[in-house]
């Protein structure tokens, strides 16, 4: 049970940590951006904490799936539209 | 019977009465001639001729061309003769066929005309006009005419008028807008240029008293000039661009248009489509005919699906967009909507799922119009487990994206800009790469700064805070004047680059205040453009370098920028010049109130009316998210506007080329044609005669199209609007306050129509180009928008009312109208017409 609700969490939270890390890229201030990761994944380890540290592949499932996710919908739509498979239709 | 003694007649032989001898035309010209109309003095070579020629015309063999030229040319030397005396060295040869000019069918511009027709070259002209009758295009057009018509062509032969200014009057508005107004069309030079499309016109509407009732400015950068050397006698040229915007007729000139036109409409008893051209102040009349019906552009029949008006795009130009930006920009958009005849339109179907509640389809529309619904659906539970579904599974995909769009820093959007100009100095790239690559930035690794359309897209959840907003303040605050203070709590402030442009057009028209040279050079008419504005100063002037320094920070801006063929500030600045002028002209007027003091203001007044520190910490939080967001949205626009600007700059460059190489022979033309065309040209898999049916046709409707209301929805279902004619118009609240004044209706702020302070703006849409107008307004009324869009935004910073997506109003309010703008309500009321 614990495990499940440590994967359900996950999902959200590896959204969010993940984000956290492209502050990296996006942010001047690289302090600011340490900072926000670091609270980030400090959300991640009291989840780990308060279910129990041996969930931890149920967490990185989660982080899993969101990676592979975003990726898809990142390159996969551009992929698609470049390549005219996914294209608006024109009507005269 | 005809016999050979007709085949050519001077136009005023009474034989010439006979349409079935001259043709329509020329018999109508013949009705002008007798009744002391000043028509151009001409000769007919009638259906006897034709006849003569082309004895079974039905199945037209190539003639000898040599041998009937020199027949012809020699049979028309009398005429050349008689025609070409005095100051008329040239002549003008244009069809009268039998078919046209009817009250059904008109074919304008289906068959062949030649201008500056020497004596040398009148019997070739003569007969390319006749060939002209088996032409593709008319045949095409006589294939759709649903009955048999008159096949033949007699010709006119008229002394060429070398027209300054030329048009079309129309005694009834053709598209039924303005049933009881002329309409008076006209651009510079031959009237050419106006019937095939290249130009859009100036707009003249004239009561039935003949008073000048409302002009429209187009911007007619194409006029139709001689040039002997090409085979029909003329060529385009571009116009001056101090000329481009001008008006064209005075309202004395198009008052003695009309008084022409209204004697024609008597003498032909209906109403007539009137052909004139002036020299000098001198008109003459080259054509008169009934007004045909102008076809409204049908719609497409294979629309499946449910669709609606993408609104985001109508504010910002109220155009059709041109084929070649459609093409492109399909290309790069996903599959959630799809343009019908230049427009976009989203998928309803799609948004439906996203929503669990039950919705008609009225509510539907308003949704996806950004328009409020009151009351709100009821919530469907059953469709509920759908939704979420969909929102988690778009979450875990793009909430990365999502959660990074959140926190851009502003000043890092400045990337985008490096990487617009890296993107551009690679001449390998084209104009779809160079969409796609600054659209949809392949590499994850990016910045998100570098993606500024996502963040654009992503800041419009600023909605959604709103509305949270908003029903905690209805909870907590209830006595809180949220009408009057909601919208300067939430507008974005001096961060927003609008704005900063504002002040940018402020600071020029204050130095060029300080300078009397400046300011006489601004304010001289015609309208100074940018090339003799830098020329005629010092460019160490201070007024030259804040003009060169504000191009380069804001050239890549224009006005309707999606549109790629809409020329960009830093290539016609008169839009810039114009705005500079107005402010000259409104020197004296009240400064506008600093919005900053009154937002500090507001939130001391939001404060008292929260009685918990929590509460109070928790909608502070809430707005400033609200005017990030507010920021975010007009800041990304100002990146990805420069998208536009290098895609444009790029085709201009291939157009260029094709220009030299004779594959284009027209400026502009390449906007009417769709990508894949565009590359084969440049390639040189195709050459001009392959594309210049298509652009001809595509301009053509493309005109038809700008004339004519976009559909708001398709497959809908939707009862049709309300008439909204009356005298109350309803529209959003933008801006709150209540304001009354005479309407100043503007369409085109780049022209040289101006507002007088205390006047209510009455527009279309609005962009940045449209915000020095708004500091003399008392008032501003938009067709088009929502909350977020530029003329609410600026509205708010200037404390104006103003009410958006009033439909309309351009075409219900005219200029001089009393109104009464009611921001907090909703609607605009004509309190009384001049």
């Amino acid at each position: 049970m614990a495990a499940l609700l440590v994967f359900i969490l996950g999902l959200p939270l590896a959204v969010y940590t993940l984000a956290g890390f492209f502050t990296l890229l996006d942010f001047t201030d690289k302090a600011r951006a340490l900072l926000l990761i670091t609270i980030r994944i400090l959300l991640n380890v009291i989840l780990l904490l308060v279910a129990g540290a041996d969930t931890w592949p149920w967490l990185l499932s989660a982080y899993g799936i969101v990676s592979a996710l975003h990726l898809l919908a990142f390159t996969g739509v551009r992929v698609a539209i470049n390549s005219g498979r996914w294209i608006s239709k024109n009507l005269d | 019977m005809h016999t050979s003694s007709d085949w050519l007649l001077p136009l005023d032989d009474n034989r010439c009465s006979d349409p079935e001898l001259v043709g329509g035309k020329a018999s109508q010209l013949h009705a002008l001639i007798k009744d002391d109309f000043p028509v151009p003095q001409a000769w007919v070579l009638t259906q006897a001729a034709f006849d003569g020629h082309f004895p079974d015309a039905s199945a037209v063999e190539t003639p000898d061309r040599p041998m009937l030229q020199m027949l012809v040319q020699a049979s028309l030397r009398e005429v050349a003769e008689e025609l070409l005396t005095g100051a008329t060295s040239y002549l003008a040869v244009r069809s009268s066929a039998l078919a046209e000019d009817g009250v059904d069918h008109s074919y304008a511009g289906q068959h062949a005309t030649y201008y500056y027709v020497t004596a040398d070259s009148l019997g070739k002209a003569v007969i390319d006009c006749w060939l002209s009758l088996w032409s593709d295009a008319a045949s095409a057009y006589r294939a759709q005419v649903p009955y048999q018509t008159l096949f033949g062509m007699p010709i006119i032969i008229q002394q060429m008028v070398p027209a300054e200014r030329s048009g079309v009057c129309f005694t009834r508005d053709p598209t039924g807008r303005h049933p009881q107004q002329m309409l008076i069309e006209a651009s510079w030079g031959l009237g050419a240029a106006l019937v095939d499309g290249r130009v859009s016109p100036d707009r003249y509407r004239l009561d039935a008293d003949l008073n000048l009732t409302d002009q429209q400015i187009g911007q007619k950068r194409l006029k139709v000039v001689a040039d002997l050397s090409n085979p029909d006698g003329s060529r385009l040229e571009g116009v001056p661009v101090h000329q481009q915007t001008k008006p064209v007729l005075s309202p004395a000139q198009a008052t003695r248009i009309a008084e022409l036109a209204a004697r024609a409409e008597r003498l032909n008893d209906g109403p007539q489509d009137m052909e004139w051209a002036m020299v000098g102040e001198e008109v003459h009349v080259l054509q008169s005919r009934p007004i045909t019906a102008l076809p409204s552009p049908s719609t497409p029949a294979d629309i499946t699906g449910r669709w609606v008006l993408f609104k985001p795009i109508v504010e910002n130009i109220s155009q059709p967009l041109t084929p070649l930006t459609v093409d492109l920009f399909r290309r790069v958009l996903p599959p959630i909507g799809q343009f019908i005849q230049g427009r976009y339109y989203l998928n309803a179907d799609l948004l439906k799922l996203l929503i669990p509640a039950d919705l008609d389809d009225s509510v539907l529309q308003d949704l996806l119009m950004l328009r409020p619904v009151d009351p709100k659906p009821p919530l469907n539970w059953r469709r509920l487990p759908k939704t979420l579904g969909l929102l988690i599974g778009s979450y875990l995909s793009f909430g990365i994206s999502w959660h990074r769009t959140a926190r851009v820093p502003l000043e890092r959007l400045s990337d985008f800009t490096e990487r617009c100009e890296s993107v551009v100095a690679d001449e390998t790239q084209n104009p779809l790469t160079i969409l796609s690559a600054l659209f949809l930035n392949r590499n994850p690794l990016a910045p998100i700064s570098q993606l500024a359309f996502q963040v654009n897209i992503s800041a419009g959840r600023y909605f959604l805070l709103t509305d949270l907003l908003t029903r905690l303040l209805n909870k907590w605050a209830p006595d809180f004047d949220q009408r009057n203070h909601l919208a300067l709590l939430t507008s974005g402030g001096e961060a927003m680059i609008s704005q900063q442009m504002v002040e940018a057009v402020k600071d020029l028209a204050k130095l060029a205040s300080d300078d009397p040279e400046t300011r006489a050079l601004l304010l001289d008419d015609p309208i100074p453009d940018t090339g003799s504005v830098l020329h005629n100063l010092d460019p160490d002037q201070p007024f030259a370098r804040a003009f060169t320094g504000f191009l380069e920070r804001f050239g890549h801006r224009a006005i309707g920028e999606i549109e790629l063929m809409t020329p960009r500030w830093r290539e016609d600045a008169s839009a810039v010049v114009q705005m500079v002028r107005n402010l000259l002209k409104q020197e004296g007027l009240p400064a506008a109130v600093d919005p900053h003091g009154l937002r500090l203001a507001a939130q001391d007044t939001l404060h008292q009316a929260l009685p918990e520190l929590w509460q109070r910490k928790l909608i502070d939080w809430l707005l400033t998210r609200i005017r990030y967001y507010v920021t975010a949205r007009e800041n990304t626009r100002y990146f990805h506007t420069m998208t536009f600007a290098a895609v444009r700059a790029r085709i201009k460059q291939w157009e260029l080329a094709l220009l030299e190489n004779q594959r284009l022979r027209c400026i502009d033309d390449v906007f009417f044609l769709e990508w894949p065309e565009l590359s084969a040209l440049e390639a040189g898999a195709l050459d001009w005669q392959d594309v210049e049916a298509r652009i001809l046709e595509r301009r053509r409707l493309y005109h038809r199209l700008c004339d004519s209301e976009p559909q708001e929805s398709f497959n809908l279902g939707m009862q049709p609007l309300a008439d909204l004619a009356g005298e109350l118009c309803h529209g959003d609240c933008a801006s709150p306050g209540v304001a009354e004044g005479r309407a100043r209706v503007i369409l085109n702020p780049g022209t040289s129509v101006s507002i007088e302070p205390g006047e209510i703006l009455v527009a279309p849409y609005t962009d940045p180009a449209w915000t020095p107008l708004f500091p003399a307004a008392a008032a501003v009324v938009v067709e088009v928008g929502s909350f977020l869009s530029h003329a609410g935004t600026v509205a708010r910073e200037y404390q104006i009312p103003c009410l958006v997506d009033v439909r309309n109003c351009t075409r219900i309010i005219q200029t001089g109208q009393l109104i009464r703008v009611n921001a907090n309500e909703g609607w605009v009321e004509i309190v009384e017409s001049p």
